[in-house]
């Protein structure tokens, strides 16, 4: 491609700003696409929020189920702790699918780690909660009762026995002191201290030390010591199992708790933060979009400005100058120079066109000057044929004419001889005077028919109406017809005005030929036929005679020349005088005809003279 | 049946006899002792030199402190020794799923120094509130603990250290051993929001406890046995910076406490000597703090469990003797832990680790940790000095109070005020 041409920069422009509008497309539509994932991650991010929302008030409302499982020991609560525990567990499994990020995801981890131990300390505390229940509403008041019957028993085996008084009170006490261990347990259990603890393991050990100063009891004493050891063990295990739900609850599973809300509050700042970022960057994002596709569109609106601008000055000015050029070149103008021609673009091809018409201009001011030299030659040859034809009419009716004269006295002088010597002559001499006779007719004749054909067009004939049907019975009644050839005219044919002599001379002549040349005898046909052509009639004479063969037809036209039969009479000028009387009037003539098919002889006639003459 | 702490008493006289008379032998079979414990002793590198040297099969049961301590109080069973700090030695003795060691089966006993037997490593050392190891210790005739000398004790005791606080110096300005460096630091709003507290009541309280009464908010008359109304007012103080935002939380466990000061979440925390090091093993500098209040002093207690007998508490003896060896204690010292008989372990230190761990000098090379990190720069001292000036300095032993229980619950209370 002409890098040069109006049409490459055109493209060239337009290319420009379709790549633009497309670049703002492209950035609108990656614009657009950024800013819907950034929705979306924004969506993802508020759900990831709302989830690990959903997770921390999970378990601030599990603490308060532990609590009241804690305090209560009913199982119910129990049950409402595990529900809330999967709870927390599927949603940390749901924050896990929101995420992306491996720090959220790590403080994920930590929250479920935390889950994890929360749950399976609940379990130690469930048990070790149930553990105490047992031995402190069941085990422990049976072991105190146990030992309380007992101590009953052996004040019955001291009854009547040595030293009652002092064994009975060393027996009171340790019954005082077996109630007092019972009332610090109780105290503990109500109120957990671990002074009270000691207290009640003091007592018991006070009961043992009070009744192993009964003498009388010592040997029954050992399943009793029994007895309250176990009591010991069971209340010790009592009050670890309280402290060991105490202490998971309240250490553990709180330091659990306390983490994971911090990670859980920690991940929706984190998440708040991305969000936050998120939108700043969507901000920026539709900025940087809005920008963009600003400017570019601006860019488009610039560049199609200039390349408007740029091609305006490239084509409208060298435009108008071209067409100021074609309107001097369509008025035949020549250009020396035709402006933009040396642009190698459209408008340089268009200037180069202008060039050649320039040329062609130039040219045909040349021909036309050519043509009025040879119209004025012409007219100058045709001006001196015309004098030439003039003269040659002149010669040929002056010739004819003055050689007439002598002819007639040539012939009166033989007519006087012939009269005054006809019996003295020898026969020769009388044959010879016969044949100068006949020649001199013969000379008439030919002189005649010279004279009238050097008088056509000359002679102004007056227009009037003729009847041509009617002219034409008048014609066949002149001719001489020995062998009676028929001759078959029309009564259609029209009458109009017309100047008559030569158009009667006309059929004269083409129908006494044809009649003249007919070799069929009595068969022979002549037929006469015309119709309109709109400014001419044509009329036809047909015969059937011997016809003429084509390298004929021609001279069948020209002076004193003969065709056919030559022993038919005639001087071999009356179709010469057709066609000059034809072409006189505008008209002209035609010959079809083949040897031995008979002829046809066709001439066109003015139906208005005037018409013609000023065509 | 679990057999008790006092059937065993009942037949330990026989069992001394039978040692005494007869040179316990032990045999090297496979025999397999379970050791419940935390990550701070329970260390692989232990496990498999002590399997290496005895030829008993180990197996450690590493948890937090809260879990092993439920597990140890409730389940006897299931483990034979339990190694923990001295307040879970109340906890366990009442319990009874902890039986008493006879020091006569104990090599190296003569050997551990007065901190565990008096409570003061030197006459001039001031004895710290609470329960001094010694409290702990006897087994006294009545079957309680205390500090009457008895061929019976409570725990062995091996490892142990003063605590305190940890900070991050690249924020909070360095103090001055001693003079500068305070408790109070742990509540001082600066940094608020990046202070975290171990989750113990029997360990955490009284870092808060002694930091609020350095401030001056609250008075105890012994800080050692706090009574309710001094909890109450201390709890209120802690609840109220909670709800502040003051706290960042609490960690259960050493490596969470490395995680909160490595990722800056925690500025100033309640540490042990391990997380320290191993901070600085990382590259992060961590000053553990000498606060001029004293420390928070703590015994590391080996305990064998109610339910161990026969070849399993022979082999956990053997256990307990191999960690009074030496080896043991010049691996634990590289964390900044002390052992009960230091002298043993000097042949397993060299002399300039020696020097920095226990002496207070200045490291003449870079001192690598238990995992073979740099954990002491060349020139550097060990915060706080020497193991004497350390244990001279003690405010408080980690104690479980009579008032425990109360404490759990305004532990709650305090963990969960939002």
């Amino acid at each position: 491609m002409n890098l040069s041409s109006l049409r490459f920069k055109i493209y060239l422009g337009f290319g420009l700003i379709a790549v633009l509008l497309i670049l703002v497309g492209i950035v609108s539509l990656l614009g657009s696409r950024a800013t819907r994932n950034a929705y979306s991650k924004i969506e993802k991010i508020e759900n990831l929020n709302a989830t690990v929302l959903t997770i921390d008030r999970d378990v601030q409302e599990m603490r308060m189920q532990v609590d009241r499982f804690v305090n209560s020991g009913h199982p119910s609560l129990k049950k409402e702790v595990r529900v809330t525990q999967q709870r927390v567990a599927e949603g940390v499994e749901a924050a896990k699918n929101l995420i992306s990020d491996q720090e959220g995801k790590q403080e994920l981890e930590l929250i479920q780690n935390y889950v994890e131990s929360y749950a399976d300390n609940f379990d130690k505390v469930v048990i070790e909660r149930q553990v105490r229940q047992e031995l402190v509403y069941e085990k422990l008041p049976a072991l105190y009762e146990k030992v309380e019957d007992q101590l009953a028993q052996f004040s019955e085996e001291l009854q009547g026995k040595e030293n009652l008084d002092s064994n009975q009170l060393r027996l009171n006490i340790g019954v005082v002191k077996l109630a007092k261990s019972k009332e610090y347990f109780l105290r503990y259990f109500e109120n957990p201290n671990t002074r009270f603890v000691n207290l009640a393991v003091q007592h018991l050990n006070e009961v043992k030390l009070s009744l192993s100063e009964i003498e009388e009891l010592k040997n029954s004493l050992g399943e009793l010591v029994d007895q309250l050891d176990e009591l010991e063990k069971t209340g010790l295990r009592a009050v670890q199992a309280t402290r060991s739900y105490m202490f998971l609850r309240n250490v553990v599973m709180a330091g659990d708790q306390s983490e994971l809300s911090y990670d859980a509050k920690k991940l929706r700042a984190s998440a708040q933060k991305r969000k936050s970022d998120m939108s700043v960057k969507v901000q920026r994002q539709v900025q940087r979009t809005n920008w963009l596709t600003g400017g570019i569109t601006l860019g488009a609106l610039f560049l199609s400005l200039l390349t408007s601008v740029r091609l305006a000055v490239l084509i409208l000015p060298p435009l108008a100058r071209l067409r100021d050029t074609f309107r001097q070149l369509s008025f035949g103008a020549t250009l020396d120079e035709v402006p933009g021609e040396h642009r190698n673009d459209e408008i340089g091809e268009l200037a180069h066109a202008a060039s050649v018409f320039s040329d062609q201009n130039k040219k045909t001011r040349e021909l036309l000057q050519e043509s009025e030299m040879l119209a004025e030659e012409l007219e100058n040859r045709a001006s001196e044929l015309t004098a030439s034809n003039e003269e040659l009419d002149r010669f040929a009716y002056i010739a004819s004419h003055d050689l007439k004269s002598p002819l007639r006295g040539i012939r009166q002088l033989a007519q006087w001889i012939h009269e005054d010597a006809q019996d003295d002559l020898p026969p020769k001499s009388r044959e010879h005077l016969a044949k100068m006779n006949l020649r001199v007719e013969k000379m008439e004749e030919l002189l005649d028919d010279l004279l009238q054909y050097s008088r056509v067009g000359r002679i102004e004939s007056n227009s009037e109406f003729v009847n041509t049907y009617e002219l034409l019975l008048g014609i066949v009644e002149l001719i001489d017809n020995p062998c009676g050839v028929e001759i078959k005219i029309p009564s259609t044919l029209p009458a109009f005005t017309t100047i008559l002599a030569p158009f009667k001379q006309i059929w004269l002549n083409l129908i006494g030929n044809a009649v003249k040349h007919s070799d069929k005898g009595k068969k022979g046909v002549v037929e006469i036929n015309w119709e309109n052509d709109g400014e001419f009639y044509v009329f036809s004479v047909r015969d059937n005679g011997p016809g003429i063969d084509e390298p004929n037809h021609e001279r069948a036209f020209q002076m004193f020349q003969r065709v056919g039969n030559m022993s038919v009479d005639g001087s071999g000028m009356g179709l010469a005088m057709v066609r000059k009387e034809v072409q006189s009037v505008g008209g002209v003539v035609e010959l079809e005809s083949e040897l031995g098919a008979g002829a046809t002889f066709k001439f066109s006639w003015p139906i208005e003279l005037d018409l013609v003459a000023k065509n | 049946m679990v057999p008790s702490r006092r059937q065993a008493l009942k037949t330990m006289a026989g069992s001394v006899a039978s040692v005494a008379t007869a040179p316990y032998v032990f045999s090297k079979r496979k025999q397999k002792i379970r050791v419940l414990g935390t990550h701070v002793t329970l260390q692989e590198p232990i496990r498999l030199k002590a399997q290496e040297d005895l030829g008993i099969e180990i197996e450690f049961q590493p948890g937090g402190s809260a879990e092993v301590i439920h597990q140890a109080s409730t389940k006897p069973e299931s483990f034979d020794l339990y190694e923990q700090w001295s307040n879970s030695i109340r906890v366990l003795w009442q319990a009874n799923t902890i039986q008493s060691i006879d020091v006569s089966r104990l090599r190296y006993w003569d050997e551990v120094n007065d901190l565990t037997k008096t409570g003061r490593l030197t006459k001039e050392a001031k004895l710290g509130a609470g329960d001094a190891p010694n409290k702990l210790l006897f087994v006294q005739p009545d079957q309680t603990l205390g500090s009457d000398p008895s061929g019976q004790i409570s725990f062995l005791p091996y490892v142990h250290n003063v605590d305190s606080f940890g900070y991050d110096p690249a924020i909070v300005p360095r103090g001055k051993a001693y003079q500068t460096e305070s408790w109070a630091w742990l509540l001082d709003k600066q940094w608020s929001g990046r202070v975290a507290i171990v989750n113990e009541p029997t360990i955490g309280l009284f870092d808060l406890a002694l930091a609020a009464q350095s401030l001056g908010m609250v008075e105890f008359e012994n800080i050692g046995d706090m009574s309710q109304g001094e909890i109450d007012k201390l709890f209120k103080i802690l609840v109220d910076l909670r709800r502040d935002g003051h706290f960042r939380g609490v960690w259960s466990s050493v490596p969470r406490s490395v995680e909160l000061m490595q990722s800056g979440e925690a500025v100033i925390e309640s540490m042990f000597s391990p997380a320290v090091y191993s901070l600085r093993g990382k590259g992060i500098d961590c000053v553990y703090a000498s606060p001029k209040e004293g420390y928070r002093a703590w015994q590391g207690v080996m305990c064998l469990s109610s339910s161990t007998q026969g070849p399993a508490k022979d082999a956990a003896y053997e256990f307990m003797n191999w960690w009074l060896s030496g080896w043991p204690g010049a691996f634990i010292a590289r964390q900044g832990y002390y052992i009960s008989n230091p002298d043993r372990i000097k042949t397993h230190l060299s002399k300039n680790e020696w020097e920095y761990w226990y002496e207070g000098g200045a490291a003449k090379t870079d001192l690598t940790g238990t995992a073979g990190q740099v954990v002491a720069k060349k020139g550097r001292k060990r915060d706080g000095g020497s193991y004497e000036q350390r244990f001279n300095n003690v405010a408080v032993w980690n104690t479980v109070m009579n008032n425990y229980e109360y404490t759990l619950s305004a532990w709650n209370e305090f963990l969960s005020a939002t």
